[in-house]
């Protein structure tokens, strides 16, 4: 029988090149020192340890059971079937299981535990789709902490659910851009109608954390190292699930979080030629953000107001606005910095695609294996499909099935014409 | 000019990290003198423009440097006192890092540092060692605190002067990295095979003594020492250095 963990993964000690330091920008006051008075100490120094293997505390591994850890490992025997496969098996990690419907809790609960390790009271982040929102609203009230959410003004309005979940949870919701913080008012004054972004929302949790930095902590969703070692929890889990080794391994990215968490247990062996030797690794992303495929590896900010110190990464620029689309949770500018490597290295393969196109691969997943994937989560499907149709007898791929869709109707209703 | 065998043994030696004619060349030249008993070797910085890897502290060194690039290097010739070696960023030399290294060399440097030599030039690794070779300079490496093991060992394979471990983020800001962990780490990979220094953000006897404690060949002292001077001149700086060299040899 598998069970949680007992330690996280951290790829900084594998990688076959270091990972680029983060750095200050030439003007201003120092983003590096800044951090202590935003991100919760044991985060920061997770996010500098050259520790391979990190100990879970003992109260994190309790509530990753407690939320239902480990996660199924499935085989999609109907989906084989409807696409004709000869004799090749598709496997998925299944993390719409958790409470939160998404991989999000994974780090949600630890970051949360760090935050009132701190004596914080009150845990702040950004979200869109509002999966990771609500992963960090039952984090904090599991914990007994109050909760702050800036969500995307976009989802905000199209997707209630999840906003009215996190309310149920006790977080207090604010759509972004928002009047709270000084960007925010900025931007509302462009334009009173703005649709927000991740990067834009990031920079109002960060500010809204700095007007009382004793009590709030601001939680990142994705991008930062610790967050994609927390993560590794998902791939850790599969290894020791997985009846036989993939030939293929996917996962969509938004920031990298679900994608790092997935593989780089598996990568991490392949580095160290410890397992995996053959497999390929690829990541899937939106057409409407495609970082990984059509942007630059440089050192950008992870927010838009340029608040976080830069990290080197594949970025379209903090500013990029991506087009309003329903995985919102892959509208993000950048990836993380050690997926930009692994990409930029060729061990990590990138591919792009249409929302159109995916939401109809999530359809038929749907109808073969009877779970609504979220349509971030989809673009793995879409990926897994095509390269299935390409495979020779024998192959084997799995993928993560980050998060299930079931507050996601709109998506379905509006790309694939339900009404 | 003294020379003080840097190399793995119980005896931590003190480094001291200078930016080359800061606050003036003439002040610079007078620090040097100054401290030059208590400290075991100086790293001297190249005046840059883009000083991208520092932390506040010392990129206003950099700024505030009365000479820039090979300018500021001329003045080092037969005026440091001890063993130096010399740190610059590859991004400024990539273009003419023969000459760059032969004027190292003809300055009277003991070693050349580069600290995003394996960040962002990490294929000229091989050309820079044998440059420096060349030239009759011992190559030093500069690691993060969450540097790859294997890429570790690598560098231990090309015998350097010494692997320098940044403690922190970047230079002179001290944020709740446990650098216990970090440090033994590194030590364990590299052994006894290879001198490790460390530094960032190091200012106490405190610290110092829980680094020798970690079996470290080398502690940097910069913007702790940058700050004693913009406070209170050369004697405070002095100072500093005293009761950190106390705390070394207790
Ligand atoms: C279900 C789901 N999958 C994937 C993502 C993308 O984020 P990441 O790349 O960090 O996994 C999100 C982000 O909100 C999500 O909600």
């Amino acid at each position: 029988m598998v069970t949680v963990p007992s330690h996280w993964y951290n790829i900084a000690a594998d990688l076959p090149i270091p990972l680029p330091p983060v750095r200050d920008p030439d003007t201003g006051p120092s983003r590096i020192e800044l951090l202590t008075k935003i991100l919760p100490s044991v985060l920061i120094d997770q996010e500098f340890s050259g520790e391979r293997w990190i100990p879970i505390p003992d109260e994190v591994r309790r509530m990753y059971e407690k939320v239902g850890r480990p996660t199924p490992y499935r085989r999609a025997e109907n989906l084989e079937r409807a696409l004709g496969l000869k004799d090749v098996h598709i496997y998925y990690k299944f993390e719409g299981v958790l409470p939160s419907g998404s991989h999000k809790l994974n780090t949600a609960l630890a970051q949360a535990y760090y935050a009132k390790q701190d004596g914080a009271e009150e845990v702040v982040t950004e979200t869109s789709a509002g999966q990771w929102g609500l992963a960090t609203s039952i984090a904090a009230a599991l914990f007994g902490m109050r909760c702050t959410i800036f969500m995307t003004r976009a989802s905000y309005r199209s997707k209630p659910q999840r906003r009215i979940l996190m309310q149920v949870l006790g977080a207090t919701v604010h759509p972004s851009p928002s009047e709270l913080t000084e960007i925010g008012r900025k931007l509302l004054e462009q334009d009173r109608e703005h649709p927000g972004s991740l990067g834009i929302a990031i920079s109002e949790a960060v500010e809204y954390v700095l007007k009382e930095p004793e009590k709030r902590r601001y939680l990142p969703g994705s991008v930062m190292e610790f967050v994609l070692i927390h993560q590794t929890v998902i791939g850790l889990e599969a290894i020791e699930q997985m009846p036989e080794q993939p030939d293929i391994v996917i996962a969509c990215v938004g920031g990298g979080s679900n994608f790092g968490g997935f593989t780089y247990p598996m990568i991490g062996m392949k580095l160290r030629e410890e397992g995996f030797e053959k497999t390929r690794f690829i990541a899937v992303e939106s057409k409407a953000a495609p970082k990984l495929t059509s942007g630059r590896y440089m050192y950008d900010h992870p927010d838009t107001s340029g608040i976080l110190p830069l990290i080197k990464m594949y970025t379209l620029g903090k500013d990029f606005v991506p087009p309003p689309i329903h995985a919102a949770g892959l509208r993000y500018h950048g990836a993380a910095p050690s997926l930009s490597i692994l990409v930029k290295l060729g061990i990590v393969e990138a591919v792009a695609y249409e929302q159109e196109e995916v939401m109809k691969a999530a359809q038929l997943f749907a109808r073969c294996e009877g779970i609504i994937p979220a349509p971030e989560s989809a673009h793995a499907i879409k990926a897994v499909i095509d390269v299935a149709r390409k495979s020779s007898p024998g192959t084997v791929i799995a993928f993560n099935l980050s998060g299930h869709g079931l507050l996601d109707t709109d998506a379905y209703s509006k790309v694939l014409g339900i009404q | 000019m003294v020379h003080v065998p840097i190399n793995v043994s119980s005896c931590t030696k003190l480094i001291l990290y200078l930016t080359a004619t800061y606050p003036s060349t003439a002040t610079f030249l007078n620090i040097l003198e100054t401290v030059s008993s208590i400290v075991d070797l100086f790293e001297i910085g190249v005046p840059t423009n883009n000083p991208k890897y520092d932390g506040p502290t010392v990129r206003m060194t950099h700024r505030a440097a009365e000479l820039k690039g090979m300018e500021a290097l001329d003045v080092l010739k037969g005026n440091v006192p001890r063993d130096f070696v010399i740190m610059a960023y590859m991004e400024d030399h990539v273009d003419k890092l023969e000459l760059f290294l032969k004027k190292c060399a003809e300055v009277g440097a003991r070693g050349v540092l580069m600290p995003d030599l394996l960040f962002d030039y990490y294929e000229m690794v091989e050309k820079f060692v044998n440059e420096c070779r060349k030239f009759g300079l011992e190559p030093c490496f500069f690691i993060s605190s969450k540097f790859p093991y294997r890429e570790v060992e690598r560098l231990v394979e090309l015998r350097p002067l010494f692997i320098y471990l940044g403690l922190q983020a970047c230079s002179g800001v001290r944020l709740p990295i446990f650098i216990e962990r970090n440090v033994k780490i590194y030590r364990n990979i590299i052994g006894d095979r290879c001198p490790l220094i460390v530094g960032f953000a190091i200012k106490s006897p405190d610290d110092v003594k829980l680094l020798k404690r970690l079996r470290v060949d080398g502690i940097v002292i910069g913007s702790a020492f940058i700050k004693e001077l913009s406070r209170c001149g050369i004697e405070c700086g002095l100072k500093l250095l005293e009761s950190l060299k106390r705390a070394l040899v207790e």
